[in-house]
């Protein structure tokens, strides 16, 4: 019995070690009306054995953002730093870029692959489609060491 | 026969694995370029103190959207850039913890710049990269804030929690 209650605490004090402990919070007076909203998205293919890939607000000014990549995140209107992730399976990667946000404005992190190991990211205005942020390039690293190790932008 | 085969697959699989790890667009200078009539960017590395930790080095990864040849162990490889407007994508590494972020900014001819980064100065804050005039030591364009992140682990991407850091 009281081995079974060692693994749950070691298998609690593992998953609070992967939790970001200074997540980034909006202010509680923020609301859709008055904040700009970012949102992730997932560029599906139709290729089935090309994993999709997920676009997600990784940080805000350098505070990382929790939660799923299709979660809502309101930000304070004005110039932010926005820190855009992708996720392709065990491939990931990031990149930071200003960004001028409005008011009541809902803003998308979009991506696009090009091969193995790189993928461009942008954020655009959903309304409107146009790009607020120049088209930047992402490195896709793998967690697999020994492809890791093949691919040059990670090193 | 079949080890024919096999042995033409194995390099079919190789060339293959080869070309995807090939950049896309790799950036050169322009044949003309000189330090004098260009801008020079350069990397910076930064000693840690503990033995254990690997040194963080600044680099510039891409310009205009052409990744450059600079890595961790090419970071003091100068790069020529003509002068003007220019999106440069900057980075940080140290380890498998890593930082990037773009800017765009205005670069003048016979300068000098150089990428450099800030760790969290306390528990919860964030790191900054930016890019300075190596002569007037001045911030070129603006800080950026950004999270460090450690390289994909099997269960995706990490961002470094303050206390680790």
């Amino acid at each position: 019995m009281w081995k079974r209650g060692i693994a749950v605490v070691a298998a609690l004090q593992m998953l609070a070690a992967c939790t970001p402990t200074n997540s980034y919070k909006p202010a509680p007076d923020l609301t859709p009306q008055t904040a700009a909203t970012l949102v992730g998205s997932k560029e599906a293919y139709r290729n089935p054995f090309v994993k999709d890939m997920r676009m997600s607000v990784g940080a805000i000014d350098g505070v990382p953002v929790g939660g799923a990549w299709d979660e809502p995140v309101l930000v304070a209107p004005g110039q932010h730093t926005i820190q855009m992730a992708a996720h392709i399976a065990t491939r990931g990667g990031g990149i930071a870029s200003l960004a001028e946000l409005a008011p009541a404005k809902t803003y998308t992190v979009r991506g696009e692959r090009h091969g193995q190991f790189h993928a461009t990211a942008w954020i655009e205005d959903k309304d409107t489609g146009q790009a607020v942020t120049e088209r930047l390039d992402i490195c896709l690293i793998d967690a697999a060491p020994l492809i890791q190790l093949l691919t040059p932008c990670a090193k | 026969m079949m080890a024919r085969r096999g042995l033409w697959i194995g390099c079919a699989v190789v060339a293959a694995a080869l070309a995807g790890c090939t950049p896309r667009h790799p950036y050169r200078a322009p044949p003309d370029l000189t330090p004098e009539t260009g801008a020079v960017l350069k990397g910076s590395r930064t000693p840690v103190a503990s033995p254990l930790a690997e040194d963080v080095r600044a680099i510039v990864t891409a310009v205009d959207g052409q990744l450059t040849a600079n890595g961790r162990y090419e970071w003091d490889q100068p790069i020529l850039v003509p002068p003007g407007s220019h999106l440069l994508q900057l980075a940080a590494l140290q380890g498998q913890i890593k930082v990037e972020a773009a800017i765009r900014v205005s670069l003048e001819p016979h300068q000098e710049y150089v990428v450099r980064l800030q760790g969290p100065s306390d528990a919860g804050q964030p790191a900054f990269i930016w890019l300075e005039d190596t002569g007037s030591g001045g911030v070129v364009g603006s800080k950026l804030a950004v999270a460090p992140w450690v390289y994909p682990q099997p269960s995706g991407v990490i961002y470094v929690p303050p206390a680790r850091r």
